[in-house]
């Protein structure tokens, strides 16, 4: 499903020139929940955002879904991205100045799915993250574990082939965290692809490999036998 | 989509009231301000378009070729419009209009009531069948086929008959060259079109012996008193008829015209543009001024710019706070297509909230606007299309300036550095911003900076000497043969008035246009070699009370009969016309061929020049005569004006002891000469009005990027305000930026306004020269303004206390 030759991202300001990712081959079958662990500034992100087609890398190849997609514009690169990703983030980063189910539709504006199908699709999530009762709330109203739960509702509403989670638990309690990755360890029990970057050792255990990233290289791949629900 | 995007943008323009308010208040200033003077120029445009074959009509002018210098008319003589009808079959209808000579008004009685009237045309009979007005009786393809017929305005009905039917009522008209009675047989509405003749009353020409005469007159060379329509066939080019017009007039004028010295040829200029494009005076008529349509339409489109600049800069300035947005939105799969769109939504939004706020504003100013430019303009008046297509215009032109820069800045965020919170120089965006409050300043700093020049020429048109003395004259018109019969009697009656000190007569004076201009030659010289010079009638105790200065000899002697038409007084400016070396002048004889016999004056004194017209012009020759038997068309009076109410009622009575039965009519000279800068008057007030807006919108701009900018540092303020910042210190820390820029624009402006100015100042043949001081002025004034709206924002920030801010962070 995803596969990287030789993948590399360099930061260049006037002075310096910082190298994130070196020479990073990672291959991802459909199905697999994997981890990407190590610690700050080692290049997780980075990766990820590559991987999420949201940032371009320096060299190398990427090849999402078979195809070469390294060289591919910002409008490729979004259509890609519209119909096959979703997202969640530590920062939750839900829009402000949109209600709860305005949040959880909006990526399927832009895929323009009938209101009709949007309507039931949103209400469906909202009902099975439990936050149907809050769906006229804005962000600022909702606790840190209900504004991922929102998060997580809008990153699988348009039924993405695989979700790039950059440390889902990161700003939750251990409970609100738990469920979280209880419902993603329950999405890829049906077939979604996930990927995640976290710093804990506990949430890499939901995951069935975890990919050890150090100064921009990969230093170790671990499959995990038995994966935690 | 559309209706996540509007909604989105209603959200949050509620939560940021405070810009929201600053850019919908400049936006909707801006727009009612462009609104206004589109409804003003749209009226200015719609002169004469309501003739029926609008197209087809043309005024026949005519150009005088004096040396190398062109002028321009719209007269003609009477005998072309027949010669035109029967020479070219093109020519479908002809029609004269007529101003008689030394007739500047007419006085109009019915039973006891009487009054002046300005604008009587006479015309030929068929005048109503190429222009057109709106007859609410009688009819007008019949109204003026009798001799001695009238047709006249609703107003003037009014005022002579009440509510009574005017048609088939007999009343007298009365002017300095004849009177008669006339039968009133239409009455047209006024109001309803946009005519540029807008005539009190038509009457025939074909009256009494004098209209009769002049309708009938075959000079082809001077005695231009006619303005010639003419229709010509739809498929007739008026270029190519234009073009065979000089052979034509060969073939009629060509002997006579150089029997008198003139060169001279007739051009066609459609009716419609008459209003707007015609040079020279349109007689009865009024003229608009095409330069003050682009000039107001520059302004209004500047004070809008203004206003979206405002708008571009307060929206890429918060750029920082809506990244986030951009980001999530990018990743949720937006392109940059879509988030442009979101964009362009924002701002369509505003200028629709703007436009309805513009419209209510303007209904509100409507009054207001209308009072300055003395018409009467209203929303009311627009059709539905030209209203939706107001409405479209505005939404749209706004929408793209407003929108179309924020858009493609904000849409171009990249997502992966809004996501990694590292948005470095992504948001500077500071150059552009600097640049458009440079630009807005230039525009706001030249318009003071033209205000203050302009008042400085009128300083100087007050200050100047215009060689006679215009204070304390009041002048009384005697504008009927009778009134100027009774001069006589007139002058003594006044002269008891305890008020009055002299009393003069005159055919002219200055402030009022002199039409009559004379061809004089020297003893030796042929009629041909004339000059023309002005010629005023007076008395000589006209001459003594202006304090004319005398340069030589003297001037008319009142005990000296023998000075009375024999006898004349020159300007410098005529004796160097004349070619008199000045000690040979005194006792010269001048001459002046008129009315088929040649009359010679004694040259006895010579006065200095002075300013007839305004300072627009140079000082033209003018030559003085005193001849009794010639009237006087003015009576100046030098009075003692500190009880004005007192002394006007008094003139009055004095006025009907002798003329019972017509009214009293009167101006004060100061006030007649001012009369001459009217349009600079108008310009000043708009330059103003338009310095004024663009300030107060800068200001909001100002105030909006300040209180960012506070907002933005308020971390480094409470930091230098623990350390011991005082508050003045750090307002000048949070102003200097912006106080740099206004400066910069005051540098930028100057070098553009004294060159648009000194264009301006070139107008006026007597002008001030630029004034460096004005650029300093108006620097200092912009420098002071933004110090206090930074200073102010600045200070509030300042005054906050520290700790507050730094917990938070």
């Amino acid at each position: 499903m995803i596969r990287t030759n030789k993948l590399k991202k360099v930061y260049r300001t006037e002075e310096i020139e910082t190298t994130a990712l070196n020479e990073v081959d990672l291959h991802i079958q459909p199905g697999e929940f994997v981890s990407i662990m190590g610690p700050s500034g080692c290049g997780k992100s980075t990766l990820l955002n590559i991987l999420g087609l949201i940032d371009n890398p320096s060299g190398g190849e990427y090849f999402f879904l078979d195809e070469e997609v390294s060289k591919y514009s910002e409008r490729q690169r979004s259509n890609l991205r519209k119909h096959n990703i979703g997202f969640i983030f530590q920062s939750f980063n839900l829009i402000d100045e949109l209600s709860v189910y305005e949040n959880v539709e909006l990526p399927m504006l832009y895929t323009k799915v009938p209101a009709g199908e949007r309507k039931k699709r949103t209400e469906e999530l909202l009902e099975k993250m439990n936050m149907m009762h809050r769906k006229n709330h804005f962000p600022q109203q909702l606790s840190g574990g209900q504004q991922q739960r929102v998060a997580v509702a809008r990153a699988i509403v348009n039924n993405p082939k695989i979700i790039l989670a950059d440390e889902p638990t990161g700003n939750l309690d251990s409970a609100n965290g738990d469920d979280v990755m209880k419902t993603l360890a329950q999405l890829n029990q049906e077939g979604t692809t996930i990927i995640m970057v976290t710093h804990s050792a506990y949430c890499s255990e939901f995951g069935n490999r975890v990919v050890r990233l150090l100064d921009g290289q990969i230093v170790s791949e671990n499959t995990i036998a038995k994966y935690r629900i | 989509m559309l209706k996540n995007y509007f909604k989105i943008a209603w959200r949050n323009l509620l939560e940021q009231k405070g810009y929201a308010i600053i850019n919908l208040t400049g936006l909707a200033v801006g727009i009612s301000c462009c609104l206004m003077i589109l409804l003003f120029v749209q009226n200015e445009m719609s002169y004469d378009q309501h003739h029926p074959h609008t197209d087809q009509l043309y005024r026949v002018g005519t150009i005088f070729e004096i040396g190398d210098a062109t002028n321009k008319t719209g007269i003609s003589p009477v005998p072309l419009a027949p010669a035109i009808l029967k020479d070219f079959p093109e020519v479908i209808a002809a029609t004269r209009i007529y101003r008689i000579p030394f007739v500047e008004t007419n006085l109009l009685k019915y039973e006891d009531r009487s009054f002046f009237e300005d604008k009587g045309i006479y015309v030929d009979s068929n005048f109503f069948e190429i222009l057109s007005y709106d007859f609410v009786a009688g009819d007008p393809a019949t109204a003026l086929n009798q001799p001695n017929s009238v047709v006249i305005s609703d107003k003037a009905a009014a005022k002579l008959f009440n509510q009574e039917s005017a048609i088939g009522k007999i009343i007298n008209i009365q002017h300095t060259a004849d009177q008669q009675d006339y039968k009133v047989t239409g009455v047209f509405k006024t109001g309803i079109h946009n005519s540029y003749l807008e005539g009190d009353f038509f009457a025939t020409i074909n009256s009494g012996s004098i209209g009769r005469e002049y309708g009938q007159l075959q000079e082809w060379g001077g005695l231009n008193i006619c303005h010639t329509f003419i229709r010509l066939k739809a498929t007739t080019s008026p270029q190519a008829f234009e073009a065979r017009l000089p052979d034509w007039l060969k073939g009629y004028a060509g002997a006579r015209l150089a029997e008198l010295g003139i060169h001279k040829t007739h051009f066609l200029l459609p009716v419609k543009d008459i209003y707007l494009k015609s040079e020279g005076r349109n007689w009865f008529g009024s003229k608009g001024n095409l330069r003050y349509l682009y000039l107001l339409l520059t302004i209004a489109g500047f004070v809008l710019l203004i206003a979206c600049i405002n708008f571009i800069n307060l929206l890429t300035a918060r750029a920082s706070l809506r990244a986030p947005e951009v980001g999530v939105r990018k990743v949720m799969g937006a392109d940059r297509k879509m988030l442009i769109q979101q964009f362009m939504s924002e701002s369509f939004l505003y200028a629709a909230l703007a436009i309805g706020l513009a419209f209510l504003l303007s209904s509100i100013l409507l009054p207001y606007f209308n009072q300055f430019t003395g018409k009467i303009l209203s929303f009311n008046s627009l059709s539905i299309p030209t209203l939706l297509l107001y409405i479209f215009a505005f939404l749209s032109i706004t929408t793209v300036i407003t929108g179309a820069y924020p858009a493609i800045y904000l849409s171009g965020f990249q997502p992966a550095r809004i996501i990694k919170d590292d948005l470095g120089n992504q948001l500077s965006a500071q150059k552009l911003r600097k640049f458009l409050v440079v630009f807005q300043f230039i525009i706001a700093i030249g318009l003071i900076q033209g205000v203050l020049i302009i008042q400085e020429q009128f300083n100087f048109i007050e200050k100047k000497e215009l060689g006679f003395d215009k204070s304390g004259k009041l002048v009384i018109s005697l504008n009927t043969a009778t009134a100027t019969d009774s001069y006589e009697l007139l002058r003594q009656q006044f002269l008891k008035n305890k008020h009055v000190q002299a009393v003069g007569g005159t055919s002219n004076h200055p402030g009022i246009q002199n039409l009559s201009d004379f061809g004089y030659y020297r003893e030796g010289q042929s009629p041909n070699e004339a000059i023309y010079a002005s010629n005023l009638t007076v008395s000589p105790e006209y001459m003594e009370l202006m304090g004319f200065e005398l340069v030589q000899g003297r001037l008319f002697d009142s005990h000296r009969m023998a000075d009375t038409s024999r006898t004349a007084v020159l300007t410098t400016a005529a004796v160097q016309e004349m070619g008199f070396r000045s000690d040979e002048v005194l006792g010269q004889t001048i001459k002046l061929d008129w009315d088929g016999s040649t009359h010679n004056f004694a040259v006895i004194g010579v006065i200095k020049d002075f300013h007839h017209g305004s300072l627009h012009h140079p000082v033209s020759p003018q030559i003085f005569d005193w001849s009794p038997n010639w009237p006087y068309f003015y009576m100046v009076t030098a009075v003692d004006t500190r009880d004005i109410p007192g002394l006007l009622a008094s003139l009055e009575a004095d006025w009907k002891t002798i003329l019972p039965n017509e009214p009293f009519q009167y101006h004060f000279l100061d006030e007649q000469i001012q009369k001459g800068y009217q349009s600079d008057r108008q310009l000043r007030s708009l330059i103003t009005y338009g310095a004024f807006l663009a300030i107060f919108i800068c200001c909001l701009g100002l105030l909006g990027l300040a209180t960012f900018a506070t907002d933005r540092r308020g971390k480094e303020i409470s930091i230098r305000k623990v350390l011991g910042a005082s508050i003045g210190q750090i307002v000048s820390l949070l102003s200097i930026d912006f106080l740099k820029l206004v400066l910069l624009a005051a540098i930028i402006s100057t070098p553009f306004t004294w060159w648009i100015m000194n264009r301006w100042l070139k107008n006026f043949t007597y002008h001030t020269d630029v004034p460096w001081w004005v650029f300093l002025v108006a620097g200092l004034l912009a420098l002071l303004i933004t110090m206090l709206v930074v200073g102010w924002q600045s200070g509030r920030a300042a005054k906050r206390n520290p700790v507050a801010r730094l917990k938070n962070e």
